[in-house]
């Protein structure tokens, strides 16, 4: 019969998925790493957490933080409970014995301890200024060896805290005889820190392999595991879902809208309206009943908002209801792990099935200076790890214009999406007009025209394609010579719409009635389109005595 | 300068009066919490405290001049000439300072726990300084 190791919870957010479980039952681990790394907080969270009256802690502290310090210290620190001291929690001074540089006593002095207490738990700090008692490398080792197979023996796990450099791990025998190793560092990275944890080694477990990013916070350490895509992490998803973008022209262009579950690039200039893009999305969802998610990074969410009454759509009551949330990241040294704990933690807690990144360009800005040189792997981490929730994703990009290359984003980071629509300004008729183009779809079939489109007090109107032009994309546009002169240029609208528009020019001035007479339009049809050409600034709406009478601009 | 809360004063008085009373000398008290504080901050801090807190006491019981501190935590020197009153009031200011410092250092509620933990018998009958002040 084999044996099964016991995985204990470790008390540590994150730690146990980086471990495959949990600390394994009887191990003999090593928390290793310079001063400030955070080795006898992480010691201190195990025991606190794990430790009860009847499966007892023991710490022992040498000559390293004096323990009253380290008491007060500790204090500090959510997983700090006062009724353990001396009791599930007992910490035991080997000050004297270090001090006198005899192995022998220390050792004599932990076994009689834990004979006594019986502990599940043992922890020594820090064991660096206990090695130091020992006259030769075989000494140390000896005394390494009868400490693990002593406590083992009784049935305790182990951890060993010390500073050690990396250099020293081939050639101590404490990291030979070691079950676990924790190597604990922080860095720093141009003006930010940032704290990494490895588990070197841990026998008998499938440990997550790489360098994972922690915290220390009032409530203790929180590591990030870097959690890496795997194949068919995918939810499985309905293939004809649709998610609505909220802008009617944009559905017409994707069949539909964003297939469900993937992830749509808006890239574009700014003021082109990308914000916005993800307003309509997240509102969409909203009306429709999804709860959703939007990550902001560069502005606070109370001025996002503010930003949302005033250009719509309005998201207030959506976040009354609690179907729409609004999470700010916003810090110069956030991780990769960090922040797709956030937002990952914002779409578990409300279910949310939609969520927008505005923007990815705030996002860069926002990480570590060591993960902005990753930045293509860290949005396709966290692409992956968020549709992998079933969540559609919605993410913006500032792109600087250029008109003598085709850029489709910054960090050619555009095949990560699923989707990938470009904005762009170009002049059409002496204006400066915004255009946009559905430039790929992985699953589903599109509509690839360039079409205006505009922003009006009740948001985003996308038009018809601009078929009268070639060369959109270069900024300057010409008439296409082919294309039959028009008696006047009718961008971005519907048949019906330059039908009607064609009637009142002929009109000159005409009620609702009038025009649907001439252009042969009725009911919803015929308000719809009226609505556009106001929209889009074709028509003027006038009060004759009371009447309400529809002009063409000129 | 530091002084005990009256919370902490109240609480050593009774539990130093209590110890007096059973027979047993400032040595026996000061060894009693040394035998629950060395494990935790060492001998070397509970010296450290135990030494800081007679220089305080000094300052108000001249009768502590020519008290020192032995192995184990244990005061020595101070015998009952001056009176068993004084003796008892010089006793319990040491041990005053002593919680007090710990108090200051670690918390007054894990300090108080500690403490009371070399008084296992006093838990019934003495109020919680720490208690007395949530109220």
């Amino acid at each position: 019969m084999t044996t099964t190791i016991q995985l204990l919870p470790s008390g540590v957010p994150g730690l146990d998925t980086v471990l495959g479980g949990g600390l394994p039952e009887y191990s003999f681990n090593l928390i290793a790493g310079g001063p400030g790394a955070g080795k006898t907080t992480l010691a201190q969270q195990i025991v606190f957490s794990g430790a009860t009256v009847e499966a007892p802690a023991l710490y022992f502290t040498v000559l390293g933080e004096p323990p009253l310090k380290m008491l007060r210290h500790a204090q500090q620190y959510g997983f700090f409970d006062r009724d353990k001291v001396n009791g599930a929690v007992r910490f035991v001074n080997l000050s004297s014995e270090a001090l006198n540089q005899d192995l022998d006593s220390v050792m004599k002095r932990i076994l009689a301890e834990v004979e006594s207490v019986h502990p599940s738990i043992v922890v020594v700090d820090s064991f660096r200024t206990v090695a130091r008692a020992s006259t030769s490398e075989a000494q140390l080792q000896e005394f390494v060896q009868r400490l693990a197979l002593h406590l083992t023996g009784w049935q305790a796990t182990t951890f060993l805290v010390g500073e050690y450099e990396a250099e020293e791990s081939s050639s101590n025998p404490i990291f030979t005889i070691a079950d676990g190793i924790f190597w604990l560092t922080q860095s720093i990275e141009r003006n930010a820190c940032v704290r990494r944890m490895q588990v070197t080694k841990m026998r008998a477990c499938a440990t997550m392999p790489g360098l994972h990013t922690f915290l220390i916070s009032s409530e203790g350490i929180r590591i990030f595991p870097r959690i890496l895509p795997r194949a068919g992490q995918r939810a499985p998803r309905e293939r004809a879902a649709r998610a609505s973008t909220g802008i009617e022209g944009l559905d017409g262009m994707m069949r539909g809208g964003i297939p469900a579950g993937e992830s749509a690039l808006f890239v574009g200039p700014s003021g082109s309206g990308k914000s916005l893009f993800a307003r309509h999305f997240i509102a969409a969802g909203a009306e429709a009943g999804e709860c959703g998610i939007i990550a902001v990074f560069e502005e606070h969410p109370g001025e996002y908002l503010a930003r949302a009454e005033a250009f719509g759509p309005k998201l207030a009551k959506f976040i009354e209801q609690g179907t729409v949330e609004v999470i700010y990241l916003r810090s110069l040294d956030l991780t990769v792990d960090e922040t797709l704990a956030a937002v990952r933690g914002a779409v578990e807690r409300t279910d949310a099935r939609r969520l927008a990144i505005d923007s990815l360009s705030g996002f860069e800005l926002a990480l570590a200076p060591s993960h902005r040189d990753d930045i293509r792997e860290s949005i396709f981490r966290t692409i992956t790890a968020l549709t992998g929730l079933g969540v559609t994703v919605l993410m913006t990009v500032d792109l600087v214009q250029s008109f003598v290359e085709l850029a489709l984003s910054p960090h050619i980071t555009e095949f990560l999406a699923d989707v990938l629509v470009l904005q762009r300004y170009v002049e059409l008729e002496g204006k400066l007009a915004k255009v946009l183009a559905v430039v790929k779809m992985r699953s589903s079939d599109h509509d690839a025209a360039v079409r205006r489109y505009a922003i009006e007090r009740s948001g985003i109107v996308v038009g018809e394609s601009e078929h009268r032009y070639r060369s959109i994309l270069t900024g300057v546009p010409v008439v296409r010579a082919d294309e039959p002169a028009a008696p006047f240029a009718l961008p971005g609208l519907t048949s019906d719409e330059a039908t009607l528009l064609r009637a009142l020019r002929q009109l000159g001035e005409a009620t609702a009635g009038e025009l649907s007479r001439a252009a042969g339009l009725k009911g919803k049809a015929l308000s719809r389109a009226l609505e556009r050409l106001r929209q889009l600034d074709y028509t003027r709406t006038l009060r004759r005595r009371g009447v309400a009478k529809f002009r063409a601009k000129a | 300068m530091i002084e005990p809360r009256p919370g902490i004063r109240r609480f050593v008085t009774s539990i130093v009066g209590s110890a007096i009373a059973r027979g047993d000398d400032a040595g026996d008290i000061t060894a009693r919490l040394y035998g629950t504080l060395a494990n935790l901050v060492g001998p070397a801090g509970f010296d450290v405290l135990l030494a800081r807190s007679l220089v305080l006491a000094r300052r108000d019981h001249p009768l502590l001049a020519a008290v020192g501190t032995g192995p184990g935590g244990v005061l020595t020197g101070l015998n009952g000439g001056e009176g068993p009153v004084a003796v008892q009031e010089a006793t319990a200011a040491v041990v005053c300072y002593f919680v007090e410092l710990l108090a200051v250092l670690i918390g007054e509620d894990l300090a108080m726990h500690l403490v009371r933990d070399a008084w296992p018998e006093a838990w019934d009958t003495v109020a919680d300084p720490t208690d007395e002040e949530k109220e």
